[in-house]
């Protein structure tokens, strides 16, 4: 096994591969760019390293200045985490050149996967059912436009080395997709520096279900099951469960077994994640396999009782994969909330600022990944996601309950947070039914929140208790706050002030 | 006692809060309680009838939020002379009808889909600001009349910065 392990990534994923670390006995060594000098993952790693400035091309998303930090840590492997340069197989290939094990896949089972236009070709030839479409990538507009007329719309347009809805435009009609076109293209070149779009049939109304899979470099594949991420905004997930409430033990053989002929088509070494599309007749199709772990890991190891972070190390050191699929036996229910720092009336725009206050709800099968502390900043140059709640239960029904309470437990200040709206949405009775497919945030939920009437639960007493405040204090803030406060404002009250586009689209 | 009172706004919600003495009023009704010790700059901590509880409030333009038992609130107060002011000159204020669209978190200007003189619809995207490398619409609060763009292509915006005043 290593001795010491780099981990080229920041924020709650950085702290999450940290504690499996030193859970095993291995150094870690962090990275950090001068806008994280005070954040959280430095200060939990063995040691850490300052990469550069806050811009992550300068900074997490340099090869030359992460395998410097590598070398001058001694570490023995990297540790990419997710996002940043996670899929990026010259990375892989970089850190491998420089003498250090990637800990992910091979690099060209990452550039077969990683291109979404070879990953659909290899999955035609295992038999895997991929969803109707293009094998390459578009040239133009026009041709777009073309081709979109071949297999009618509405077609979803795709960046061919994206991720996380980054470059992805849904086009209903033929008038938008020039627009749509050069809107992926720029933000694919901006979060992928590749600009190639492809286009697919856009599925009305599909589930989105993935497999994770673990795979040794002995030839051993084995999946664990799924994770219903159907829970979207944007195309960006934001609850995650498993197991799914639309699978039958037979569908989920089937589906398992496809994932596993999956990783094994393209040699795929590590844990990785067979995403499937499953539409309301129970057809499923291959969407795309992600090479790396996956933010929403933690609800399989809530019901497996597995962990994913501590095989990548084993399988990256060249372990055998000892489990064996029998051995597989989920147990119970798992729920995860993303609480990102964001505006949800403002329609989930990052909202960006310092955590003047910070409670954590904690408990009975309640599991936090958290990436930032008390005082830290939420800075526009990273990705918003500052935490992950996961509950566990015996049933879904208390681990939804157990996740509603955490959810009401927590405190925070400073950003405005997905805490709300994840409460919202695992309280629906869509979602209590498991009546709903991947539109259902969008054109339902997220609407019905920002219309969603003012609670009484408690006003009066908050009223009295930030009456008292004022005729105590002469504002809300506590009298100690005032003495030491350089940044609070006492005056600038305004009836009128409210009459900014927040809440104008609140009405 | 009425020159003592406050009001206090919750979401849409006002409420009159009076102090007679050692008890405090809402809406005329008597809920004793009182402040607890706190050394905590953002958060208040409170006992008001037979419920403790803790408010991490956070100022904004509009007044403070905060959020609480899963809920995010949004509160603005007024004392007796604050409200008298506001019924003096406030009217003015209140039916102003250019409003600004204010850019919602900090990013580069991508894209300006508008142009003075344009009638825009509530809703309708004004222009595209990328943000933690995702691209962002910005939209028309309610429709109108651009009257001015205040930023141009390229361009760097800080959070609350004026990008388009619509009329």
């Amino acid at each position: 096994m290593f001795r010491k392990v780099l981990i080229a990534n920041r924020g709650e994923i950085a702290i999450r591969i940290m504690r499996a670390c030193r859970e095993m006995g291995i150094r870690s060594v962090a990275v950090y760019s001068e806008a994280d000098r005070t954040a959280l993952h430095p200060q939990m790693a063995d040691e850490a390293h300052l990469i550069g400035p806050p811009p992550a091309t300068e900074s997490y998303l340099s090869f030359e200045r992460l395998l410097d930090a590598a070398k001058k840590s001694g570490a023995e492997a990297i540790h990419p985490g997710y996002g940043f340069l996670a899929e990026n197989a010259n990375f892989a290939q970089a850190v491998n050149d420089a003498g250090f094990v990637f800990v992910g896949p091979p690099a060209q089972a990452m550039r077969a996967m990683g291109s979404k236009t070879e990953a659909r070709r290899l999955m035609k030839s295992a038999n895997v059912p991929i969803i109707p479409g293009m094998e390459e990538t578009l040239a133009s507009s026009s041709e777009a436009k073309k081709v979109a007329a071949r297999i009618g719309y509405p077609v979803l347009l795709k960046a061919a080395l994206g991720g996380g809805g980054k470059g992805m435009r849904i086009v209903e009609k033929e008038q938008d997709i020039e627009r749509a076109f050069d809107a992926a293209t720029r933000e694919a070149q901006g979060a992928f520096s590749d600009g190639s779009i492809y286009l697919e049939k856009f599925l009305q109304g599909p589930r989105h279900i993935e497999f994770q899979v673990l795979a040794d470099e002995h030839g051993h594949v084995i999946h664990l099951g799924e994770r219903e991420c159907s829970i979207q905004r944007r195309h960006q997930k934001i609850i995650e469960e498993t197991p799914s409430i639309a699978l039958t033990a037979e569908l989920r053989r089937e589906m398992g077994a496809a994932a596993v002929r999956a990783a094994k088509a393209c040699g795929y070494v590590n844990a990785g994640t067979v995403e499937c599309m499953l539409d309301s007749n129970g057809s499923f199709y291959f969407l795309e396999m992600n090479t790396r772990l996956q933010v929403e890991h933690p609800v399989t190891e809530m019901v497996t009782g597995i962990d994913l972070v501590k095989w990548q190390l084993r399988i990256a050191a060249g372990e055998k994969l000892t489990l064996q699929q029998e051995q597989i036996i989920p147990r119970g229910h798992a729920i995860e909330a993303r609480l990102y720092a964001e505006d949800v009336a403002a329609g989930f725009l990052p909202s960006t600022g310092t955590i003047h206050y910070l409670r954590m709800p904690a408990g009975p099968g309640i599991r936090e990944d958290s990436g930032v502390a008390e005082g830290n900043e939420v800075s526009r140059y990273y990705d918003p996601l500052m935490s992950k709640l996961i509950a566990w239960g015996e049933n879904r029904g208390e681990a939804i309950n157990r996740l509603a309470r955490a959810l009401r437990e927590y405190r925070i200040s400073g950003v405005r947070t997905t805490i709300p709206f994840c409460l919202f949405v695992i309280e629906h009775p869509n979602f209590q039914s498991g009546d709903f497919d991947t539109r259902l945030v969008d054109t339902r939920l997220h609407r019905e929140f920002l219309e969603l009437p003012a609670s009484s639960e408690m006003e009066q007493a908050v009223a009295a208790a930030l009456a008292l405040s004022i005729k105590q204090n002469g504002s809300f803030w506590p009298r100690e706050a005032k003495s030491q406060g350089s940044s609070m404002r006492e005056s600038g009250w305004k009836w009128t002030g409210r009459r900014d586009t927040l809440s104008e689209t609140r009405k | 006692m009425a020159n003592d009172a406050v009001y206090v706004r919750l979401d849409n919600r006002e409420y009159t809060v009076a102090f007679e003495k050692d008890t405090v009023t809402v809406d005329g009704k008597p809920v004793p309680g009182e402040l607890l010790p706190t050394k905590h700059k953002s958060c208040l901590k409170a006992r008001i009838q037979d419920q403790i509880f803790d408010l991490p409030l956070e100022l904004t333009d509009e007044g403070a939020r905060f959020l609480f038992s899963g809920r995010e609130y949004v509160v603005q107060f007024e004392d007796q002379r604050q409200r008298l002011l506001r019924s003096f000159g406030g009217q003015s204020e209140e039916r102003r009808t250019a409003l600004s669209i204010k850019a919602p978190m900090p990013g580069l200007v991508v894209k300006i889909e508008t142009k003075v003189g344009d009638v825009v619809t509530r809703g309708q995207g004004v222009m595209v600001v990328e943000a933690m490398k995702m691209e962002n619409e910005v939209r028309a609060p309610s429709g109108g009349t651009v009257k001015e763009i205040r930023v141009r292509e390229k361009q760097t915006v800080e959070k609350g910065e004026v990008l388009v005043v619509i009329e």
